[in-house]
């Protein structure tokens, strides 16, 4: 089984390729579990899985420059946009099997553009992501 | 361009709080209602109201402080933070707020005595361009910075923080098609500064486009010297 190093990750929001300033991505998955325990059927609680979820997540460092990423955030903010985001493992490869890439569609759940806003650190935050459809993982 | 966090402003009504603060932070949320119907199996949501929150901490000084507590259960107070290192042409977001919370302390003996604030939103985020933001002695024209045409159904807004000085002060903000100003248009008249009133602040009415000037600058009558920052933002 071949171990994924990742360096060179594929972020898009909106139509735009954001991973020049992205430092990281996540995809928690969740099955909902409700509980089928009933009479007789031993010591165990037992489920039967429900309806799915998923919480995306990106880690940016931000750019205040005209036209770059903290002005198109907050355009996407304020506007409240449902937008395309695209998942890929490694930009430079094709959509393949060993390179799926995760594709829904969402708005801004909350972004923090400075961060902690600590002097002396880099501004950037996590830019929590609400679905507003399924999760498609397509390797073609 | 990554932005280290060192040169970033807070302004607070008319005070400038940067000098006292360590940190400052802003947060925009929006709600998510579960839209979920039959005919799938992933939760999917629709967004709801949007929230923005802007905090400060730092150290306790006692002009600051005072500043802080004379404002305590006033309204609509311009909240601008410049974004960048605060010079003329870089970016901001403003908002119009409450000071919803003010911590002092917790003081430990031996210890530098911080404060902290938290704001509360009255108004939405405006993101816009520092068109001044210094100490000036004498009439001011201002740097000319092409921010754009404001759309028909967008609005030019001005905010102006004043933070000391003395004389009738007026400010002006003020579009053209050239970057040579050749013939200005004044679109925001903020009002006028007494000879009385070292510090004040005001958010002016918002401006409806459509404005095909794209080029924009302030001009300040200023008989003596006037420490003030001025923000354009066209949404």
């Amino acid at each position: 089984m071949a171990n994924t190093v990742l360096f060179d990750g594929y972020v898009s929001i909106n139509a735009v390729d954001v991973s020049g300033y992205v430092k990281g991505f996540t995809l928690p998955q969740t099955i909902s579990a409700e509980d089928a325990t009933v009479m007789g059927t031993g010591r165990t609680v037992i489920h039967k899985p429900s309806l799915k979820g998923f919480t995306p997540a990106v880690e940016f460092l931000n750019d205040f420059t005209d036209n770059e990423l903290d002005e198109d955030f907050y355009t996407l903010w304020n506007d409240v946009t449902e937008f395309a985001v695209v998942y890929r493992i490694v930009k430079n490869t094709v959509v393949g099997t060993g390179n799926p890439e995760y594709r829904f569609s969402a708005f801004i759940g909350s972004w923090n553009p400075l961060g902690e806003g600590r002097v002396g650190k880099l501004a950037g935050s996590t830019l929590q992501l609400i679905n507003t459809t399924t999760l498609t993982r397509a390797t073609a | 361009m990554t932005q280290l966090l060192s040169l970033q402003e807070f302004l607070f009504g008319s005070t400038r709080l940067t000098g006292q603060l360590n940190q400052m932070a802003e947060a925009m949320a929006t709600g998510a209602n579960d839209a979920t119907v039959f005919g799938g199996r992933t939760t999917i949501f629709k967004p709801g109201l949007k929230g923005y929150r802007a905090t400060a901490s730092g150290f306790w000084a006692a002009t600051e402080d005072l500043a802080l507590e004379n404002n305590l259960v006033v309204e609509d107070i311009p909240i601008s933070i410049l974004l960048t290192d605060g010079t003329a042409g870089t970016p901001a977001r403003s908002h119009k707020a409450m000071l919803a919370q003010l911590t002092r302390g917790p003081g430990q003996v031996g210890q530098l005595l911080p404060l902290s604030i938290e704001m509360a939103a009255m108004g939405g985020p405006v993101r816009g361009t520092v068109l001044h933001n210094a100490s000036a002695s004498g009439n001011v024209t201002g740097t000319a910075f092409q921010l754009g045409a404001v759309g028909a159904t967008q609005f030019l807004y001005g905010i102006i923080h004043v933070f000391s000085g003395t004389g009738s002060f007026d400010v002006l903000i003020q579009s053209d098609n050239a970057q040579g100003f050749g013939s200005p248009t004044t679109r925001i008249t903020f009002t006028n500064v007494p000879t009385g009133t070292p510090a004040t602040y005001q958010w002016a009415t918002p401006v409806a486009g459509a404005i095909t000037d794209d080029w924009w600058r302030i001009s300040a009558t200023n008989p003596n010297t006037r420490d003030f920052a001025v923000i354009a933002a066209i949404q």
